[in-house]
């Protein structure tokens, strides 16, 4: 990290709090993971998951290192347009709500977003898909796996490598034990971890410092922070918004979490997850936002937030923003871990690679695929380069084209095969050509466009009249 | 003293400024100069790395130097927003976007409860 002078905790007492956190995780996920005997338990928790576990494990996932270290750089970096751009990723937990009411209707023993993909629109557009979640799901891990190596390295002083491969060994540990079983099972606490700590290290800023003050030291120092008109935010705003759109409707981890609850739950949960999310990345884009007026230099912004909490908060404040970040990495770890190793195994493995083989093969490729995934994050981690918004954000676009095939394929018999690979692709092409020029601010807002525009064109010139049943490949479905 | 070039771009308003240190446990200080010409100190600290943000368009100049020494040539960042009609045009056209999305879930949802789950949306 860039050159912070000082860490807040000793490192001893970082690794005793990393040596706790770790092994009681691994213990609740090896406890909570008995209950996992075959294939679906493992994937999908037995397809029983009630409303309160339901929720809290999305809106655990959805807390993410990213929302609690990306959320305050936003604010630091684009003001009060950047703290609520970051709060519009609950847009896509809300609208995710109907859809997976209606995903769990339509395909009630469907695995993956994958399966999806592939029986309603064919092989292309299954392909050019996986490569997209793969490529999403990647930045995604990496950009956890190097937030949790920085977060350890500011707060404790524990080398970098060691504290990112420490968080990475715990989460593989006990995911592969205990399946989605022990990562909805953690989720839950960890989500209640997570409210709490943020509520009270927001309430403790709020206390420590005075408005009108805070007020015009920012007018002074950082006045475009305080602009409505920042035309950078107002950007910022929207592409935040589809990102987070194309990251919920296409990834398995919230589809597997559609796949795994009960009838009648996936409308309400989600719902309610988004709702207790809303106000999590508003609170911590306000703690980004506070570092100029608190007198808090900020040499790497990607450690903002806990920067701020622990030197507005003192010890106690590192150890407890150690724990809700600890939290937050592992609830989604541990999710995108489970969820990208249920598409390998299903996805690629049963449906490429063995169609033929058995649950029990397919059971055991399943650990070794989590083990897989977990080095090569690892490895991708080591080099620590770039920054977070860069390594996450570069993915944008890919995910942003994939929001109209989905939303269109899970309502609309007429999109067909060629509508989809088209929207997808260029969608994804038109979308990182504008990242790589200089307004990545733009890349998902124009991805969208693309795609919707390239699906209705195409729907339009040679409709096709889907029938659903082919999405139902339970023993007395079409499928 | 800098590692940063003299000449620098900030067209989202915000940039980061390093420098090499010159002791163990050296302090230094930032100077920073505004559009306006006005001056004043910014940053007085051991950090190596200073994060300058929500900068107004125009020139901004800074300076480092440790505490009570000669201070460094000056970086000088230049902040150009992109014009008010193209993020008009983004603003509109993204709410736009959003519109027909929640529409599209809306009323295909909506078909699909009245209808029945067995998808007759068209």
């Amino acid at each position: 990290m860039r050159d912070l002078q000082s860490a807040v905790l000793d490192p001893w007492l970082g690794a005793i709090l990393l040596l706790v956190l770790g092994c009681g995780w691994i213990g609740l996920g090896i406890y909570w993971g008995r209950r996992a005997k075959n294939l679906e338990g493992f994937m999908l928790a037995g397809r029983n998951v009630g409303l309160a576990l339901a929720a809290a494990t999305a809106m655990a996932t959805w807390v993410t290192s990213n929302t609690i270290m990306l959320a305050p750089l936003f604010g630091l970096k684009y003001g009060i347009w950047g703290m609520l751009a970051y709060s519009t990723a609950s847009f896509g937990l809300f609208l995710f709500a109907p859809m997976a009411h209606r995903i769990r209707a339509l395909m009630p023993s469907g695995f993956t977003s994958g399966d999806f993909m592939r029986l309603r629109y064919g092989k292309a557009a299954w392909t050019i898909f996986l490569f997209i979640t793969l490529v999403y799901s990647m930045a995604w891990l990496v950009s956890m796996g190097m937030a949790g190596g920085k977060f350890l390295e500011a707060l404790s002083g524990i080398p970098y490598q060691y504290g990112m491969s420490a968080i990475l060994f715990v989460c593989v540990v006990y995911t592969l034990f205990g399946g989605l079983y022990a990562v909805i099972g953690t989720d839950f606490i960890q989500s209640i971890i997570i409210l709490l700590g943020i509520v009270i290290v927001g309430a403790v800023v709020l206390t420590r410092i005075e408005v009108d003050t805070a007020y015009e030291t920012m007018a002074l120092q950082q006045p475009m922070l305080l602009k409505v008109l920042m035309p950078v935010s107002l950007l910022v705003l929207f592409n935040n918004l589809f990102f987070g759109l194309g990251e919920v409707f296409h990834n398995n981890v919230w589809w597997s979490r559609a796949f795994s609850m009960r009838k009648g739950v996936p409308f309400k949960a989600f719902l309610l997850a988004g709702a207790l999310w809303l106000p999590i990345p508003v609170a911590a884009g306000f703690i980004g936002m506070c570092a100029g007026p608190l007198g808090i230099n900020t040499p790497d912004p990607d450690m903002v937030g806990p920067l701020v909490a622990s030197k507005v908060l003192g010890a106690g404040g590192a150890i407890l923003i150690f724990i809700v970040l600890f939290c937050s990495l592992a609830s989604s770890i541990d999710s995108l871990l489970a969820a990208t190793a249920d598409l390998v195994t299903e996805d690629i493995y049963r449906k490429w690679i063995n169609p033929d083989g058995d649950e029990a093969t397919a059971r055991k490729m399943s650990t070794w695929i989590i083990v897989g995934l977990g080095a090569v994050t690892w490895a991708l981690c080591v080099p620590n380069f770039g920054n977070l918004i860069e390594v996450l954000f570069r993915s944008g676009p890919l995910v942003a084209s994939a929001i109209w095939p989905v939303v269109a394929g899970l309502f609309f018999k007429k999109p067909s095969h060629l509508a989809a690979v088209v929207a997808m692709l260029g969608g994804s092409i038109a979308g990182s050509v504008v990242y790589e020029s200089d307004a990545w601010y733009l890349s998902c807002v124009v991805s969208t466009a693309v795609s919707l525009i390239s699906l209705v064109v195409v729907t339009a010139i040679k409709p096709a009249h889907f029938n659903w049943k082919q999405l139902d490949e339970s023993p007395g479905g079409a499928s | 003293m800098w590692e940063n070039e003299t000449a620098l771009r900030a067209n989202e308003g915000h940039v980061l400024l390093s420098w090499e240190p010159t002791g163990k446990d050296s302090e230094y200080e930032i100077q920073y100069t505004g559009p306006g010409g006005e001056s004043e100190i910014r940053y007085r600290g051991p950090d190596l790395a200073y994060f300058a943000t929500g900068l107004a368009e125009g020139k901004h100049a800074y300076r480092v130097r440790e505490s009570g020494g000669p201070w460094s040539r000056p970086v000088e960042v230049t902040v150009n927003y992109p014009p008010i009609s193209h993020v008009l045009i983004g603003l509109v056209s993204g709410a736009l976007l959003l519109g027909i999305t929640m529409g599209t879930i809306a009323a295909g949802y909506r078909l699909c409860r009245t209808e029945g789950e067995s998808g007759v949306a068209r």
